[in-house]
């Protein structure tokens, strides 16, 4: 199911995440007892997931810090966040509304 | 005659009992600095003794928790055996620790922990790097204390088959003329230092797949957390602290996947990272 642009995506309260020196993270859903890796920049976009932000905003956000183009940046940031719904890491309605 | 000596190894006390002095021997050597002076009785006994068959030859006879007694062909499978047995107990039992699978290398510059899936090459990789003059604490097993981030290696005897023995012999490490008697050798036996805890600065996950050359890749602090969670020996994490420990046990050191080419260039291509 497609990412709306205005939706805004807001991380389980449940889930700890461990943020590491380098930038990577691990998110530990107690739930399933699984811990998850991400990269520097996942772990940007799930600090944004604060219910707040629209997709479209933390798109912005990441323009703004990384040096790489808005398609690119898009096409990852959706792939996470589908991933972060798919293994139930999020709260609130489903994002594509 | 039949002795009994006792040990405390992380908390978890134990006995064991045999009539060859060359198993008490062994087994003294191996957990020598962790003996039991306490007045508790032990949590678990273990027993090795060498019986004599009708026909006059010899088998070793040994007894472990919750299994029936079994018999053994050499001394050195009866003490394998013992001693995994030890191992695995110890990794169940609730001492509140987390046993990582993986190897302590005393380094120049930092301690590296060794991990992966048993025959990823873990003790070959351990040896070569003592014949490069590192100190080996242990070649497969730590234990990890999460209130303190201390990780400690649990010694273990070493597996080393004949064509291992022969590559390392060839690196220049001197190996126990009687190695293939009893299969059984302890980290002194090879002249390496009593375990201390690690001051872990780098990781080093080995991957199963041998190569032609050595191949190294930095991952993230991240994943070699989450690779070390598999692991750790136990079992689900439901209240996070395990993944606390872990993450906060790779968050000081540099993290690398390792897939192990001809040994002594493997070897060396750790030893220029860890060096350097």
């Amino acid at each position: 199911m497609p990412v709306a642009a205005t939706s805004r995506p807001k991380r389980l309260e449940a889930i700890e995440a461990q943020p590491l020196p380098d930038g990577s993270g691990l998110l530990f859903d107690p739930a399933s007892a699984t811990a998850y890796p991400i990269s520097p920049s996942a772990m940007r976009i799930w600090e944004l997931c604060d219910g707040e932000h629209t997709v479209a905003s933390i798109l912005d956000d990441l323009e703004a810090h990384y040096d790489v183009d808005r398609a690119t940046l898009e096409r990852d940031c959706l792939k996470l966040l589908e991933d972060l719904a798919e293994n139930n890491l999020l709260a609130g309605p489903p994002l594509s509304e | 005659m039949t002795n009994e000596h006792r040990y405390s190894l992380f908390g978890y006390r134990f006995s064991f009992r045999t009539n060859v002095a060359r198993a008490a021997e062994l087994v003294a050597e191996l957990y020598a600095g962790s003996e039991d002076t306490s007045a508790g009785s032990p949590e678990n006994h273990y027993s090795l003794l060498r019986q004599r068959e009708q026909d006059g030859a010899s088998c070793w006879r040994i007894e472990v928790p919750g299994t029936p007694p079994s018999d053994k062909r050499s001394l050195g499978d009866a003490l394998s055996a013992v001693e995994a047995s030890i191992t695995a107990d110890l990794a169940r039992h609730p001492h509140g620790l987390h046993v990582v699978h993986g190897g302590v290398i005393y380094g120049p510059r930092g301690d590296l922990l060794l991990s992966g899936n048993s025959g990823a090459g873990k003790t070959t990789l351990s040896l070569a790097l003592a014949a490069r003059g590192l100190c080996v604490g242990g070649d497969d097993m730590a234990v990890l204390d999460p209130a303190s981030g201390s990780l400690r290696p649990h010694p273990r005897c070493f597996h080393i088959d004949e064509h291992s023995a022969r590559l390392l012999a060839g690196l220049g490490l001197r190996l126990p003329e009687d190695l293939m008697d009893d299969q059984f050798v302890t980290p002194r036996r090879l002249g390496l230092t009593a375990p201390r805890p690690a001051r872990l600065r780098f990781v080093f996950f080995l991957e199963p797949e041998r190569l032609p050359a050595p191949r190294i890749l930095s991952q993230s602090q991240a994943q070699a957390a989450s690779q070390l969670l598999l692991q750790t020996g136990r079992g689900q994490f439901a209240d996070g602290e395990g993944v606390r420990a872990i993450a906060a046990l790779t968050a000081g050191a540099r993290c690398f996947q390792l897939w192990s080419g001809e040994l002594a260039a493997t070897a060396d291509a750790v030893l220029r990272l860890v060096e350097a």
